[in-house]
């Protein structure tokens, strides 16, 4: 065997290099390769959740209306025997495990995530467990990634990367919206937004979404009927919206915080009963519900074409609200979006319908505020405001939607954040007693500049030859300056006059290390 | 080559090999599995919309529109099951999960007929009057896969219907004149559009439609009762009273024939613009519209006051008569019509509603009205 590749290598010596292909093409060809991989995953686990549905929900409740009350807790339980025991690996969040490959174990994600989240996942969420494929799917794109970087043995940097623009393919083919997938891998796994980054995930998600779409056609996440805004005094309904989904949600992540915290102190032998318990009660409500059970994506296309009136929608948003909570606290396997978006969906939905009875102005039907309704929830759990717009206009692909979804989602972004400011998989990861940077933490942070350091010129200097400073470079640059010149001027890039100048001192002043010298004397 | 480069080289061959190999397997089983998959699914889908069909012709709509309502989970893009399920919402008064549904096919197919006409319908039973007539017609104008013109017919047919329901008479003349244009043989249909023609008043028309018919249909009674309508309503009384006369010959049971006919017998006898009357007849005839006009407004005017301008008409009135004959003067004449018709429209406002009895006296002067 060796023999024989020492023959090829001999005739193809330097191959990557002969064929022109450089290291980020290397990496951009492996970005596709993964979004191919990611998308037969999801294709798959997608046939597979149908399948379990099929046969437990579909045949049992048709003739015996009583499985139902069985089927997820059977379903818990198993997917939960499976990763305790046989998957101990998939256990948790996919998106905080897939964050925490990233920044604590150069982007390594084991194999055996990737069968246990599939196997796991497909039987609680087929035999209809109130959770969601996205979040499995996130795992296993980046799962996929991992091995497929392992196997091509890259560098730790771009370890670190691949993570990330698997975790985009395999959400991005579960949602069937490229965009969304993209967005909310930069925004709450990465939040970086470099060209080299958003390129490779870009290729990664859409060439998933091309896979999943060439095997399971071009059939869209949601049917959406046309969206259009009938009067300018609809925006307060949607503000209203905003309002109502930014305390739900805030109020949602409280819950789950709580049950998990209360459920963490039961004893160990209480980790299979509780997930059982909760699929007992999700099919004991599913008696009356029976939308509620699972992902829920039918019924949220049912609503879309008017299936109920606003009062319906709003049982049914509190009724999944209640069924999610006992899922998930519980600790069975499985996703969060999908669920969100059905809450926010039917509020939205209950509220508008409302709006279009009572409100004094014309008022558009109850399915225009389901789709604003979808993302205010969205926002406000998982405070990935740029990600719940996108994903309502790219599921609507409709321009008017835009204004009325920005004012109801930052409206939520915004009061869930003030309510409650842990946002939900942060809390998650405090929860699992792993220490991981949130989005939001990532994006509120801000570096020192120049100009927060320098020292201003008291009269006008002339520029010197050699090294200088723009006042908006980071104070880091300045630091490998500073290391072969002790005074660097800091010049205007405007009208080229010096401003002032930075030395060592000046650095150490600003980061507060003179004055924590000072103090420690 | 260092150890290092041939290591890696070797090593991400080795690997780029073993992938392509794994990816064709995945590719290859993916491919098996979906299409496997995809077809349960249209199994699924096509067993619930037999279900519900079956359930649709045992009128249970309810269990019906759940049927379909599971086909459309499995097969969300197939446009009968979606059309079926917005029929049988729409059946059932549900108009606005059946127009979602609907707009959501015109969305794929928006010249479709079918789709239109039945958007037409939920836009009717919402009482959006200006909808209505833009679904009909785009549904009229639209694509019908099978028997496209009959398709056409029937939506048209469906529009005239609204217009007549909403008094839409000018729009509904030229629906009808469509209608007539695309008509086939069928007498029945065309005497349909005539009656149709003749109640909103194109007169003419309807002369023309009953006329090809009757020229066509020759032992066809009623399109020598519509000509013989026709005709009496645009004032030709002679030609009425020959067309229901031939309608008698075929059919003298015909009631409605019968009382026309004495209709048009009753005018032909007052009407003073007959032809070959002497100057003296038609000079009678005018006296008597003008008296028949006078006691009519007498009768309804019973214990009520005159206002004074129709007072001092009615006064003028019965100086004509009173006055010396002239039946050699046309003027004379024409001034008793021109009085006599003046003042039974005045008769008609004062007495809210013209006299029902006199229908004759009506066409007459109606007839007088137009010359």
């Amino acid at each position: 065997m060796n023999d024989r590749f020492a023959h090829w290598n001999g005739r193809l010596p330097h191959w990557p290099a002969r064929l022109g292909i450089s290291e980020t093409q290397r990496f951009l060809l492996l970005a596709l390769l993964i979004g191919i991989f990611a998308g037969l995953l999801v294709v798959l686990f997608h046939i597979s959740i149908d399948f379990v549905s099929w046969t437990t929900l579909g045949a049992l409740s048709g003739r015996f209306r009583f499985a139902r009350l069985l089927s997820p807790a059977v379903g818990a339980l198993g997917a939960l025997f499976l990763v305790k025991k046989i998957f101990p690996k998939a256990q948790g969040s996919g998106v905080n495990q897939t964050k925490a490959a990233i920044y604590t174990s150069n982007g390594y994600v084991p194999s055996s995530t990737i069968v246990g989240k599939f196997l796991a996942c497909a039987l609680a969420i087929g035999t209809g467990n109130s959770l969601g494929p996205e979040d499995p799917s996130l795992q296993m794109g980046a799962g996929v990634a991992s091995r497929l970087g392992r196997l091509f043995q890259l560098s730790r940097q771009n370890m670190r990367l691949i993570a990330p623009v698997g975790a985009a393919a395999g959400i991005a083919a579960a949602f069937n919206t490229p965009i969304t997938g993209v967005l909310f891998v930069m925004e709450e796994v990465l939040a970086d937004w470099s060209a080299t980054t958003v390129g490779s995930i870009l290729l990664a998600a859409v060439s998933a979404v091309v896979t999943m779409r060439l095997f399971l056609g071009n059939e869209p996440l949601f049917r959406i009927p046309a969206f259009e805004l009938t009067h300018a005094s609809e925006l307060l309904v949607y503000w209203g919206i905003g309002v109502v989904g930014g305390v739900l949600s805030a109020s949602f992540i409280v819950l789950i915080e709580r049950s998990k915290r209360r459920l963490e102190h039961l004893p160990p032998w209480t980790v299979y009963i509780l997930p059982a318990a909760g699929g007992f009660l999700t099919g004991f409500v599913g008696l009356w519900f029976p939308e509620v059970m699972g992902a829920g994506y039918d019924a949220i296309n049912s609503a879309l074409h008017g299936q109920f009136t606003w009062q319906v929608l709003i049982y049914l948003a509190l009724a999944k609200l209640l069924v999610t909570l006992l899922c998930f606290s519980a600790g069975t396997p499985g996703g969060m979006f999908a669920p969100a978006l059905f809450i926010g969906g039917m509020l939205g939905g209950g509220f508008g319908g409302l709006a279009h009875r009572w409100w004094p102005y014309p008022a558009a039907s109850a399915e225009a505020y389901m789709l604003v309704g979808m993302g205010t929830f969205f926002a406000g759990v998982f405070r990935a405001p740029i990600t719940s717009i996108f994903m309502v206009f790219e599921v609507s692909a409709s321009y008017v939607i835009i204004l009325p979804v920005m004012i109801a989602n930052t409206t939520a972004y915004l009061l869930s954040r003030r309510l409650h400011e842990t946002p939900f998989f942060k809390m998650l990861a405090e929860i699992e007693g792993v220490n991981l940077p949130s989005a939001e933490e990532k994006r509120n942070f801000q570096p020192l500049r120049v100009e927060d350091a320098m020292q201003p010129i008291a009269s006008p200097m002339a520029v010197e030859p050699g090294m200088r400073l723009f006042p908006d470079e980071p104070v880091d640059a300045a630091l490998r300056l500073l290391a072969v010149r002790p005074r660097i001027q800091v010049v205007s890039r405007l009208t080229s006059e010096v401003l002032g100048t930075l030395t060592l001192d000046d650095v150490h002043r600003a980061y507060g290390i003179l004055e924590a010298e000072k103090m420690a004397k | 080559m260092s150890n290092a480069a041939t290591f890696f080289i070797r090593t991400n061959l080795r690997a780029a090999i073993s992938v392509s190999i794994i990816l064709l397997v995945a590719i290859l089983f993916t491919g098996f599995l979906s299409s496997a998959y995809k077809r349960e699914r249209q199994a699924r889908a096509q067993q619930h919309f037999n279900h519900g069909q079956a359930l649709t012709r045992s009128g249970d709509l309810n269990g019906a529109v759940d049927e379909y309502r599971k086909a459309l989970v499995f097969s969300p893009d197939d446009k009968n099951y979606r059309l079926a399920l917005a029929t049988a919402l729409l059946s059932l008064g549900r108009l606005d999960e059946a127009q979602s549904h609907l707009e959501e096919l015109l969305e794929d197919e928006p010249t479709d007929g079918l789709i239109n006409l039945m958007l037409a319908r939920v836009a009717e039973k919402r009482k959006r009057s200006k909808d209505v007539v833009e679904f009909y017609q785009r549904a009229v104008y639209g694509y019908w896969p099978q028997d496209k013109m009959a398709a056409r017919h029937r939506a048209r047919w469906e529009l005239v219907g609204l217009l007549e329901k909403e008094g839409r008479s000018t729009e509904l003349i030229g629906e009808l004149l469509q209608l007539y244009a695309n008509a086939g043989d069928d007498p029945n249909e065309k005497a349909r559009i005539g009656f149709l023609l003749l109640k909103y008043g194109a007169t003419s028309d309807a002369v023309n439609v009953f006329r090809e018919l009757a020229r066509n249909s020759p032992k066809y009674v009623e399109a020598h009762h519509g000509l013989g309508q026709s005709y009496l309503q645009s004032g030709d009384f002679l030609a009425a009273r020959r067309e229901f006369q031939r309608a008698m010959h075929l059919d003298p049971n015909d009631r409605e024939n019968v009382q026309s006919l004495a209709f048009a017998n009753a005018a032909i006898n007052i009407d003073p613009f007959m032809p070959r009357l002497s100057s003296s007849d038609r000079y009678r005839r005018s006296c008597a519209l003008l008296n028949r006009v006078l006691s009519h407004l007498e009768a309804c005017s019973e214990g009520k006051v005159l206002p004074d301008p129709l007072k001092q008409r009615v006064e003028a009135a019965q100086k004509l008569l009173s006055g010396k004959p002239q039946p050699e003067i046309d003027d004379a004449n024409l001034q008793l019509q021109d009085t006599a018709q003046a003042l039974w429209n005045d008769q008609d406002r004062f007495c809210g509603g013209r006299s029902i009895e006199d229908k004759p006296l009506d066409a007459v002067l109606t007839r007088i009205g137009h010359e």
